[in-house]
């Protein structure tokens, strides 16, 4: 497919027209993608010491599982508890978050940085502290979500 | 404690699987080039075996020592390389994997440290593998924070 792509700094909205002979199911995909660009997720409801509250998830550092929990952790490293399983934040949360172990999703702005483990495995480190590793399996996907080969 | 168990297995089967491969390999190496070793091999292949895995487990499996963070990281590879190589050349001097003559310690001196080097090799390559890679991770990482700021509109 020809693809044409004007960059003009006066542009108010973001538009894409595709000239198509019919649908097909990797069509409607960037579609869905190209309409979710830009589209702030929904706020997440969570709890902390019996009170809710509603999180903005760009305020998000870090969701991972902790035993029988989802615990999420906000800039200021404070831990909140969500009630949703971690594939549909995972969903939610969109492009700005990415999973990097079964029980992880991370905030890819928020990384500090990541360092290498003795044994082979990745370690991160959040901007609030907060640390993890990528696993083996998801490394891969990790970095081209950076951008990486 | 259900964490621990469920990765004591997990490196308990990767150590076996290490050992059992080893032993496949070196069997296809004498079964190619020394047939003779092969014979020896088979002779006595319940201890050779059982001598893999048990060797396979002490190297790698103990690697599990890394998962911990209890402790400093020189400890963790002491350990490693300590258990590792503490069940291997007992193991290789019973099973004759290292020949032993009385008279000639200096040979049997020099395939253990040859051992420990391979050891350490592997260790070694798997380590810079592992950190060129996050070097350019961190290189890249560095680079969206400027072309993104924080403060920086999303999408």
């Amino acid at each position: 497919m020809k693809v044409e792509c004007k960059i003009d700094p006066d542009c108010r909205e973001a538009r894409a027209v595709l000239h198509i002979e019919k649908m097909t199911p990797a069509i409607a995909q960037a579609i869905s993608l190209l309409e979710k660009e830009g589209e702030k997720p929904p706020a997440l409801t969570a709890t902390r010491n019996g009170k809710t509250y509603f999180l903005d998830p760009d305020s998000l550092e870090l969701v991972r599982t902790e035993g029988r929990e989802v615990a999420c952790y906000d800039k200021l490293k404070c831990r909140y508890l969500l009630s949703m399983p971690l594939y549909e934040l995972e969903e939610i949360l969109g492009r700005q978050f990415a999973r990097v172990s079964k029980s992880t999703i991370i905030n890819l702005r928020r990384i500090s940085h990541v360092a290498a483990g003795l044994n082979g495995t990745m370690e991160l480190v959040m901007k609030n502290g907060v640390e993890d590793y990528i696993s083996r399996s998801y490394r891969k996907s990790f970095k081209e979500r950076l951008g990486l080969r | 404690m259900k964490h621990w168990i469920g990765l004591g297995i997990k490196y308990l089967c990767f150590g076996v699987s290490w050992g059992c491969t080893i032993l496949v390999f070196s069997c296809l190496l004498a079964y190619w080039f020394d047939q003779e070793t092969l014979e020896l091999l088979m002779k006595d292949f319940g201890r050779q075996a059982a001598g893999a895995i048990l060797t396979g487990v002490a190297c790698g499996g103990t690697a599990v020592v890394y998962q911990t963070k209890r402790l400093p990281p020189l400890v963790k590879v002491l350990l490693h390389f300590g258990v590792g190589m503490g069940v291997f050349f007992p193991t290789a001097l019973y099973l004759n994997w290292i020949p032993f003559h009385p008279g000639q310690t200096l040979y049997t001196v020099l395939q253990f440290l040859l051992s420990c080097g391979i050891f350490a090799g592997i260790w070694l390559c798997f380590y810079l593998f592992n950190r060129s890679d996050v070097r350019k991770i961190n290189d890249r990482l560095r680079e969206l924070e400027r072309e993104y700021p924080e403060d920086a509109p999303r999408g």
